[in-house]
C-alpha cells in the first residue's frame, strides 16, 4: 500500500449496549445473568477502498454508522470482523479541540494537542506561528483556553489539525467553525490539502458540504453501504431516503424544474483545469461548463440560457447562446456544448447556476433547471468579496519628485 | 508487552501528557512540588502525635519512631494516590480517548509518573534523614532506590489494571477508595510486624499481612535498608521482584484486553 491509501475489507462492528448507562461491578456480581446486554451491529460487511488524493464523503442518517466507520479508520476502535488497513499518517478531526486543557494557555494546548495527534515538538514549534495566524488568535494565544469563546476554541482546534501534514485527513462534522468567512477559510485549507494529494474522508449530515468537497461518496444505510459512487448520485439517494422517511409527498419538491420537455438538458457539469468534474474552484482558476442537450428530430436547435446567482438568489450574470450559432443543426438527438473561462472572475463564496433551454425567441421554455449546479469558489490569495478584480497595477510617472 | 514499549515509542507524547499532569497537579499553587512533601509530612505528624505521644503504643525500641514511620509512609502515599488518581484518569480524558487515536495506556501511566516524582522526592528526603540519624544504615541506604523502582513497577501495573477496570465498571474507583483505609492499617507502616503482640497467637494473620498483602514485602525491604541498616530480607526482595513482574504483566494484559472497550465505554 502507498501512503494515503485506505482499505476497508468486509468490516463489521458490534457494540454491546447495556441497559444501564454505565456498568458496575455490582451489576456484574449481584444481578448475574439478568444484565440485559443487546448487541447492535453498527456496521455490517462494509468494504471500501480509497486511493491517495481522493476525497470521499460518508453520508447517511443518524446511526447509520458513519462515525463508527471513521473511528475504525482512525484506529480508535477495532473491527469485530474484517480488516481496516491504512498507510501513512492519519490526522483526525473528529472533534475540534478534543483534549484541550482549559487551564492551559492556547500556546500550551497547541503543543499538547499536536503531541496527541502525533507531531514532534520540533515540528510544532516550526509551524506554531502559522497555526496561530490561521486561527486568528495572535492576541489571545497566551491566555488560558478557559477564557476563549467556543468559536475561538474550535478555530484553534481546526488550525492545529489543519497544519498536521497528514497523508489522510478524517473529518467529522467539523465545519461549524466560527463565522462563515472562517468556514470558507477552513474549506479552502482542506481543499488545498486535497489538491496537494492528501486523502480525505469526510462525514457530514450536510449533503451540500459533502458535495462541495468530495467527488465520490458512500451512502451508509443502517450500517451497510447502500451506494458508493459519484457524490451527486449518493446525495440524491440520501435525500430520497430522507424524504421517504419524512413525508412521501415532499419527495422531489426540492427539484425546481419545469418546461414543456420537447428538448431537455441531459446533464451538466463543471470542469476544472485537470479536465475532471468538480464543484470547487480556486479564484482565478480555469473553469469550464459542459452541458449535454437532447433535442429529438423536428425540434429546431434551441437556445441555452445561463444564469449565475449567489446564495441569496441575486442574479450576478446572465448569458445565452444559440446552439445553431455554434454549428449544431439539430436532428441528431444529443450534443454537448462547452463554455470555457480562462480565469474564473469570482473571488469567494457559493454560487448557483441556472440553466434553461428555450426556443430561439426565448419565449417558449423547453426545460428549465433552477439550481442545476452549485459550486464554491475559494480565495486563491487575498481576494475578498464576490468578484475577482482583473487588472494590473503599475507605477505612473511620478511627477511629485520632479 | 507493547503496552510499555509504546511509552518509549511515544515518549514525546508521554512527555507532553506528563508535563500536563504535573502542571495540572501543582498549577498555581504556592508550594508547587512542596505539596508532595507536605502531604506525608502532615500525615506523619498526626500519626506521630497520636501513636507516639498520646498513645505510646508503637514504640519501636527507640525514640526514632518518627523515622520508622517516615520510612514506610512514602511508599504507601505513592501507591494510594497513584492508584486512586489513575482509576479516574481514563474517564477524565474520555473526550480525547473517544476522538483521537493514541496509546491510551499513556494516560494512567503519566499519572503514575507524576506521583513517582513525589515519591522520589519523599524517598530522597528520607534517605537524607536516615543518613543523618542512622549511622549503621550508611552502606545500605542506596538500596532504597532500586527497591523504590521495583515498587514503582508494582504501582504502575496495579494502576493500569484499576484504570482499565474503572472504565468498564464505574464503581471500581469507589471500591478502591473504600479498600484503601483498611488496607493502610493492614500494611505494616504504623507498626512493625515483629512487634505486634498478637502475631504469636495468630500466625496465619501474620502470614497474610506479610505475604498476601503485596505491599508488605517491598515496604519491609525498604525499611530494612533505611531504618535498620540491614540488607533487605532475601524473601522480601525476591517477593518484590516477582510482584513487580507479575503486576506489570497483569496490568498490561488487563489493559490490552479491555483497550477496545475502553474507547467505546468511557
Amino acid at each position: 500500500m502507498n501512503a494515503g491509501e485506505i482499505s476497508v475489507e468486509g468490516v463489521s462492528r458490534r457494540f454491546r449496549i447495556h441497559a444501564r448507562e454505565a456498568r458496575t461491578l455490582k451489576d456484574l456480581f449481584v444481578q448475574r445473568g439478568q444484565t440485559q446486554a443487546t448487541d447492535v451491529w453498527a456496521l455490517h460487511d462494509v468494504s471500501l477502498g480509497v486511493e491517495r488524493g481522493q476525497a470521499v464523503g460518508l453520508i447517511g442518517r443518524n446511526g447509520s454508522g458513519k462515525t463508527t466507520l471513521l473511528r475504525l479508520i482512525a484506529g480508535i476502535i477495532k473491527p469485530t470482523a474484517g480488516q481496516v488497513r491504512t498507510e501513512g499518517r492519519i490526522g483526525s478531526l473528529l472533534e475540534l479541540g478534543a483534549g484541550f486543557h482549559l487551564d492551559f494557555t492556547g500556546r500550551e494546548n497547541v503543543f499538547l494537542n499536536g503531541a496527541i495527534q502525533g507531531l514532534r515538538r520540533a515540528d510544532i514549534k516550526e509551524r506554531f506561528d502559522e497555526i496561530v495566524a490561521f486561527a486568528e488568535l495572535e492576541h489571545a494565544i497566551d491566555r488560558p483556553v478557559r477564557t476563549y469563546s467556543s468559536g475561538m476554541t474550535m478555530r484553534l482546534g481546526f488550525a492545529i489539525a489543519a497544519f498536521l501534514e497528514a497523508d489522510i485527513l478524517l473529518l467529522d462534522e467539523v465545519f461549524a467553525v466560527g463565522d462563515e468567512a472562517f468556514q470558507r477559510k477552513c474549506f479552502g485549507r482542506i481543499f488545498a490539502f486535497k489538491q496537494n494529494g492528501g486523502t480525505i474522508v469526510f462525514v457530514s449530515h450536510d449533503a451540500s458540504a459533502v458535495e462541495r468537497l468530495c467527488e465520490r461518496s458512500v451512502f451508509l444505510d443502517v450500517g451497510r453501504v447502500a451506494f458508493d459512487g459519484p457524490t451527486r448520485e449518493a446525495v440524491t439517494r440520501y435525500r430520497r431516503a430522507l424524504a421517504d422517511d419524512a413525508n412521501p409527498a415532499e419527495r422531489g419538491a426540492g427539484l425546481r424544474e419545469w418546461g414543456s420537455g420537447e428538448a431537455t438538458i441531459a446533464s451538466a457539469e463543471l470542469i476544472g483545469k485537470e479536465g475532471s468534474d468538480r464543484l470547487q474552484f480556486l479564484s482565478g482558476e480555469p473553469f469550464a461548463l459542459r452541458v449535454s442537450v437532447a433535442a429529438p428530430d423536428g425540434v429546431p436547435p434551441p437556445r441555452l440560457q445561463l444564469e449565475l446567482r449567489d446564495d441569496a438568489g441575486s442574479l450576478l450574470a446572465g448569458h445565452a447562446v444559440d446552439l445553431r450559432g455554434l454549428g449544431w443543426a439539430g436532428g441528431n438527438g444529443q450534443t454537448s456544448v462547452r463554455f470555457e473561462i480562462g480565469e474564473l472572475p469570482l473571488a469567494d463564496g457559493r454560487f448557483h447556476l441556472r440553466l434553461g433551454l428555450t426556443d430561439e425567441s426565448g419565449e417558449h421554455v423547453y426545460h428549465w433547471l433552477d439550481d442545476a449546479l452549485q459550486f464554491v469558489v475559494y480565495p486563491g490569495g487575498d481576494e475578498r468579496g464576490v468578484v475577482r478584480f482583473e487588472g494590473r497595477w503599475m507605477l505612473e510617472e511620478n511627477s511629485a519628485t520632479r | 508487552m507493547s503496552v510499555y514499549v509504546d511509552v518509549i515509542r511515544y515518549r514525546e507524547l508521554f512527555g507532553s501528557l506528563f508535563r500536563r499532569d504535573i502542571r495540572a497537579k501543582y498549577r498555581g499553587s504556592f508550594l508547587g512540588l512542596g505539596w508532595s512533601l507536605l502531604h506525608p509530612l502532615v500525615l506523619m505528624l498526626v500519626y506521630l502525635f497520636v501513636f507516639s505521644v498520646l498513645w505510646r503504643v508503637a514504640e519501636v525500641g527507640s525514640d526514632d519512631y518518627w523515622l520508622f514511620l517516615l520510612c514506610g509512609l512514602p511508599a504507601w502515599v505513592f501507591f494510594a494516590t497513584a492508584s486512586q488518581a489513575s482509576s479516574r484518569s481514563l474517564l477524565e480524558n474520555a473526550n480525547l480517548i473517544r476522538k483521537v487515536r493514541f496509546p491510551r495506556q499513556l494516560v494512567p501511566l503519566s499519572i503514575v509518573g507524576t506521583n513517582l516524582v513525589s515519591f522520589a522526592v519523599m524517598l530522597g528526603v528520607v534517605v537524607v534523614l536516615s543518613l543523618w540519624q542512622v549511622p549503621e544504615a550508611r552502606s545500605t541506604v542506596w538500596l532504597a532506590f532500586p527497591l523504590g523502582a521495583l515498587f514503582a513497577c508494582i504501582v504502575a501495573g496495579f494502576a493500569l489494571m484499576v484504570a482499565a477496570l474503572n472504565a468498564l465498571y464505574r464503581d471500581v474507583e469507589h471500591l478502591l477508595q473504600a479498600l484503601l483505609l483498611p488496607w493502610f492499617f493492614l500494611t505494616p507502616i504504623l507498626y512493625s510486624l515483629e512487634q505486634l503482640p498478637g502475631v504469636d497467637d495468630y500466625p496465619a494473620a501474620e502470614f497474610a499481612l506479610h505475604w498476601v498483602n503485596f505491599l508488605t514485602p517491598p515496604i519491609e525491604a525498604m525499611r530494612a535498608v533505611l531504618f535498620y541498616g540491614d540488607a533487605p530480607g532475601a524473601a522480601d526482595t525476591l517477593y518484590t521482584v516477582v510482584a513487580a513482574v507479575i503486576a506489570l504483566a497483569v496490568g498490561a494484559i488487563v489493559f490490552s484486553r479491555s483497550d477496545d472497550r475502553i474507547a467505546t465505554e468511557v
